[in-house]
């Protein structure tokens, strides 16, 4: 089962004195249950606008977006309570504490107030919780953010760039946070970040965003499959030799700290056999898999 | 962060969709009350009465025997030095005839009540009450409008309102909840400072001044109070209409005093004939018990050379109506604005 769904979504944001500015053209995408999907694209590629949309605070011009299997905006009221959301900035009353301001959040859909402790506890915001929000700092906003969305026990949790602000020690701790609630079987985590080694580290499957399109979607692995570089990592005992060899072969040599790269090889097993053939014996061979920000890179290429 | 795993999926029952619109009443009631501002507000008022109050009752006094007898007496010495001035030979030049209308009207009656020329004077309820309970009525519609407008404002330029719909997704539901709270916040608060304003008042006639009351006194009391607090909760919703139509509380009150200072005043010079339809002059007439009597420019009455004077009769009725219907337009921009608008 599909917990988003997008189909031909476009949105074009109208500006006075200033140019329409397209945000989505034709969107399609599906995230399934459970787990961890990641949401990336550049800047200004529609990835708020997308998380906007399905949440009924900005308005399609057309095509087609469910949530939890609901047309929305239509029916949004009867899944809100099973989605929690923290899009961008966190938005709460600076003048409020985060504990009050939490509070007003669970009496509004009627969560008890154990739970505010519970999730002020979750997001390490407890002893805190009686100051003031605007004297937060901003990674303590975004953790209260993160104990608003987590409120209602979603079994959708929509994040929007979570690690906003956080130090190295509370991106580590958000993306435990993220990597647990995407494992335990109920819950699923869409995640927009611009932090690809994140996503890599804790995502299921992507959707990859630029111009507003869906450029690569799928389990991580598949999308990283079709940027495959068929590249090798080599070492030899006379390394040099070994490189010559290989390239009166015509096969592209470069180096890769104390190992050779050997470029587009459609087979591995051809390289053992012609360095054999020529008395070098390797002591490594290994395919060089690409990663997700070459494949990002790649794939946004035109659009940033 | 502590545990994420346990808390974060620990068994309970995920809240339905939307929310009921008790839970988000109760939750607006709670947002509204206990905003700073407002709670600001309330105390300054109630500093302010209570430091009005208390001036009164220095201000006023009921007087003595004694006291009387002497304004009655300057009261007489005042009437006497005028007719020595227009009655006797002062002023050679007058005709006969006017020197003898002159000298009928000076008399001890038409130089008003023995009261005034008491060196305090005394709170008359009659009149002291009825005129207080407008004063309330205009200090607490201040301060609705104020009210009204930053709970609109504030909510957008925090855009904690973006975070609201999250959760209660109706927009309409929540514009309408919004304004509910706040509409009765404001009239329970109008209402108690009417009723403070009673006691206080009463006290004051009691201690400083007089409590004779004509006949249905206590009726036409209670229609102006009442009336005070119709027109508080009218401000307190333009407020909110007006904020949420901005989007900015500054922007809001910016348009309500270029509105106020500049455009009425403009209006009362260059087009006197619209003076009907102004706020200041329908909030006057709301309040005031049998209108408002607004004269018209001679040009524009068609009756001046028959000697009428071009005058109009603002009613009560009318001028709540009037403020009805525009807080009705402001507020009816805003929910659509508000039902189609992009939040980003």
């Amino acid at each position: 089962m599909s917990v988003i769904e997008v189909r031909g979504v476009r949105k074009t944001y109208r500006r006075v004195r200033k140019p329409p500015e397209r945000a989505l053209d034709g969107l399609d995408f599906t995230v399934d249950e459970g787990g961890v999907h990641g949401f990336l694209g550049p800047n200004g590629s529609g990835k708020t606008t997308t998380i906007r949309i399905l949440l009924g605070l900005v308005r399609a011009d057309s095509g087609e977006a469910q949530l939890l299997g609901r047309p929305v905006p239509a029916q949004l009221p009867a899944v809100v309570g099973e989605v929690g959301a923290l899009v961008e900035n966190p938005l709460f009353f600076p003048t409020f504490s985060g504990r009050r301001n939490l509070r007003l959040l669970a009496q509004t859909a009627g969560v008890p107030r154990a739970r505010v402790e519970e999730c002020l506890e979750t997001v390490g915001l407890r002893e805190r919780a009686g100051d003031l929000f605007k004297g937060y700092s901003l990674g303590m906003k975004q953790r209260l953010g993160i104990a608003a969305a987590l409120l209602k026990r979603p079994r959708l949790l929509v994040l929007d760039e979570p690690s906003n602000g956080l130090d190295p020690g509370g991106i580590r701790e958000v993306r435990e946070l993220i990597r647990q609630l995407g494992s335990d079987g109920r819950t699923t985590v869409f995640l927009s970040s611009h932090l690809l080694a994140e996503v890599q580290q804790v995502c299921d499957a992507v959707s990859i965003l630029a111009r507003g399109r869906c450029v690569a979607t799928g389990p991580v692995s598949e999308v990283l499959a079709t940027r495959a570089t068929g590249d090798v990592r080599l070492r030899a005992p006379d390394p040099v030799a070994a490189r010559d060899v290989l390239q009166g072969a015509g096969l592209q040599v470069s180096s890769m700290g104390d190992a050779w790269r050997v470029h587009g090889v459609a087979d591995p097993a051809a390289i053992t056999r012609l360095l054999a053939d020529h008395g070098h014996y390797l002591t490594e061979l290994s395919s060089i898999a690409a990663d997700l920000e070459s494949v990002f890179l790649d794939l946004t290429a035109d659009a940033r | 962060m502590s545990h994420p795993l346990e808390e974060s999926t620990a068994a309970g029952t995920p809240p339905t969709g939307g929310s009921g619109g008790g839970s988000l009443a109760r939750a607006e009631l709670h947002r509204l009350t206990a905003r700073r501002l407002v709670r600001w507000l309330v105390v300054l008022s109630a500093l302010g009465f209570l430091a009005v109050w208390v001036i009164s009752l220095t201000q006023f006094a009921r007087p003595s025997p004694e006291l009387l007898q002497e304004a009655e007496q300057r009261r007489a010495q005042l009437v006497e030095q005028e007719r020595e001035v227009f009655c006797g030979d002062g002023d050679p030049g007058l005709p006969e005839e006017e020197r003898e209308a002159i000298c009928a009207d000076i008399s001890a009656e038409n130089y008003g009540p023995v009261e005034s020329f008491l060196p305090k004077q005394p709170f008359d309820a009659a009149g002291g009450l009825p005129g207080g309970a407008i004063a309330v009525g205009v200090a607490v519609s201040a301060l609705a409008f104020l009210v009204g407008a930053t709970y609109a404002g504030a909510e957008w330029s925090t855009k904690s309102i973006v975070a609201l719909l999250f959760w209660e997704p109706r927009r309409i539901r929540v514009f309408l909840t919004k304004l509910a709270v706040l509409l009765g916040v404001v009239a329970v608060f109008a209402a108690l400072a009417q009723l403070v304003w009673l006691g206080a008042g009463s006290l004051l006639a009691r201690w400083r001044g007089s409590f004779e009351l004509p006949d249905g006194f206590w009726s036409d009391l209670a229609g102006v109070q009442g009336r005070g607090v119709v027109l508080a909760v009218l401000t307190a919703a333009l407020g909110f209409g007006l904020a949420n139509l901005i989007r900015n509380t500054g922007a809001a009150l910016g348009v309500a005093f270029a509105y106020f200072v500049l455009a009425e005043n403009a209006v009362r010079i260059i087009r006197q004939s619209w003076q009907p339809y102004l706020i200041t002059e329908n909030a006057v007439a709301l309040l005031q018990r049998g209108g408002l009597e607004i004269f018209l420019p001679v040009e524009e009455s068609g009756e001046y050379f028959g000697g009428a004077t071009p005058r109009l009769l603002l009613g009560n009725q009318r001028a709540a109506l009037t403020l009805a219907v525009y807080c009705l337009v402001v507020l009816l921009a805003g929910v659509v604005l508000f039902r189609r608008r992009d939040l980003t």
